[in-house]
């Protein structure tokens, strides 16, 4: 742990939460498996680029699905 | 309005292109306001006081003032003003309006010239600076385009996301964007044998994009697609009823504000000398924002405004408390304008000039304003 994980982890939690559909937990189960997964294998197979992918990820997400893989039309 | 009104109003686009109903309804509920508006002198004393103090700021400021306050003001004031006409005028909060600023900073380095490893192609300024302008304002309408399908939170987190990713790539990519160090010495042209980088004449070249695009935004909140974007920000679901197409006035309205912010990114990078990923980070992101609040939306002057409070607040901060705490004044400063003024300097403003009417019996164009203010005001309040 050092000063300054507070803001990744907030940001990311955010990401998770919007990804998978704000109100639904099986939905931020969802978001934080594929981008933990997305992060991960990121890390892995293209270290330079893993942090854009988060963000891919959510625009793709909301291109496709305003409100979130499992969020409800309100 | 849903996600499946919004799938229903992008099918429905091609029928709608050639809106004759939308159209006639939009100006038969218009004429008499803005025909007499048309026809007096819209300008005022003040108008005349404002640009004369604006002319003549560069020969009473020292160089400093000139270049580091004016320009830097007038510069930042034209990224926000962007923003300011997307969520004033259009309902549309987005946190990428910096990114598209830098994006154009960035083109004009790699097109033009910088002294850096990495590409820079060396072309003519004026090439890169047109080059610069047009990829922006692709990439906003490309932001646009994705981001008007949400709306609320997601649209601030979408426009946040794609900035953000934005800052990453530019921190990571060495062989175009030169990763952490960015473009150093991004610099104006010498032009007609004058230095444009020079204080006074690059004060005078930011204030005249500036004044331009400020007098681009005001006409067009007069012409019937503003008239239609102000109608789509208070009601999207009866401007769609009307048969006015809501999605592509959003997405037109992005491309407008990328044009906007594109000018401010190539001035802001031209006032820096270089473009970083910081100066598209998530700081600077939510400075234009802070800028925008801190004016206020209702009007594209707020822009400006809050501009040179937070330019001020940036350079003097540090001589008002010691060097640790600085940071302390300008969040304060910032919290009493937004806590005690429901739309920032402008809502102040309005306030004054309500209390000096009915105090001192009021010429007529307070009294007016005041009218305009009351009646415009539960409107735009809440400009979500």
């Amino acid at each position: 742990m050092v000063p300054g994980v507070d803001t990744r982890l907030l940001l990311a939690s955010l990401v998770v939460v919007i990804v998978g559909g704000m109100g639904s937990v099986v939905g931020a189960a969802l978001g934080a498996a594929i981008l933990g997964l997305a992060e991960t294998y990121g890390l892995a197979y293209a270290p330079t680029y893993s942090v854009v992918f988060t963000f891919v990820i959510l625009v793709l997400v909301l291109a496709f699905r305003p409100r979130g893989i499992l969020g409800r039309p309100a | 309005m849903s996600a499946a009104h919004w799938r229903r109003a992008m099918n429905l686009q091609p029928r709608r292109l050639g809106q004759p109903a939308g159209r006639a309804a939009g100006s038969g509920g218009q004429p008499p306001r803005t025909g007499r508006r048309r026809f007096t002198n819209p300008v005022r004393p003040r108008h005349v006081l404002v640009l004369a103090v604006l002319l003549a700021f560069p020969w009473v400021a020292t160089p400093f003032f000139t270049y580091q306050i004016g320009a830097q003001a007038l510069a930042l004031g034209l990224i926000a003003l962007s923003l300011t006409f997307l969520a004033g005028s259009g309902g549309m909060i987005s946190l990428a309006q910096m990114t598209v600023a830098g994006l154009a900073g960035y083109m004009v380095a790699i097109f033009g010239t910088a002294a850096t490893d990495g590409v820079t192609l060396g072309w003519p300024w004026w090439l890169a600076v047109l080059i610069g302008i047009v990829i922006a304002v692709v990439a906003a309408t490309f932001i646009g385009w994705l981001s008007v399908r949400t709306e609320g939170i997601y649209t601030i987190m979408i426009t946040l996301a794609i900035g953000v990713a934005f800052y990453y790539l530019a921190l990571q990519n060495y062989a175009v964007f030169n990763g952490f160090q960015g473009k150093q010495k991004v610099f104006p042209p010498t032009l007609a044998g004058v230095y444009w980088r020079d204080a006074t004449p690059f004060y005078y070249l930011a204030l005249v994009c500036a004044l331009a695009g400020y007098l681009f935004v005001v006409y067009l909140l007069r012409t019937p697609f503003g008239i239609a974007l102000q109608g789509i920000r208070d009601n999207p679901r009866r401007m769609h009823a009307l048969g006015f197409n809501v999605t592509a006035h959003r997405v037109a309205a992005h491309a407008v504000a990328g044009a906007l912010a594109a000018v401010g990114g190539v001035l802001f990078t031209w006032y820096n000398g270089l473009v970083t990923p910081g100066s598209v980070g998530t700081g600077w992101l939510i400075n234009i924002l802070v800028i925008a609040v801190l004016g206020g939306m209702r009007h594209p002057v707020g822009a400006f405004l809050g501009a040179i409070v937070f330019v001020l607040l940036q350079n003097f901060a540090i001589d008002v408390i010691d060097r640790e705490r600085f940071n302390l004044v300008i969040g304060v400063v910032f919290l009493v304008i937004v806590l005690f003024s429901r739309d920032g300097l402008l809502g102040w403003w309005a306030a004054l000039s309500a209390w000096m009417s009915t105090h001192r019996g009021g010429s007529p164009w307070t009294a007016a304003r005041r009218r305009s203010y009351a009646r415009s005001s539960p409107s735009q309040s809440s400009p979500s």
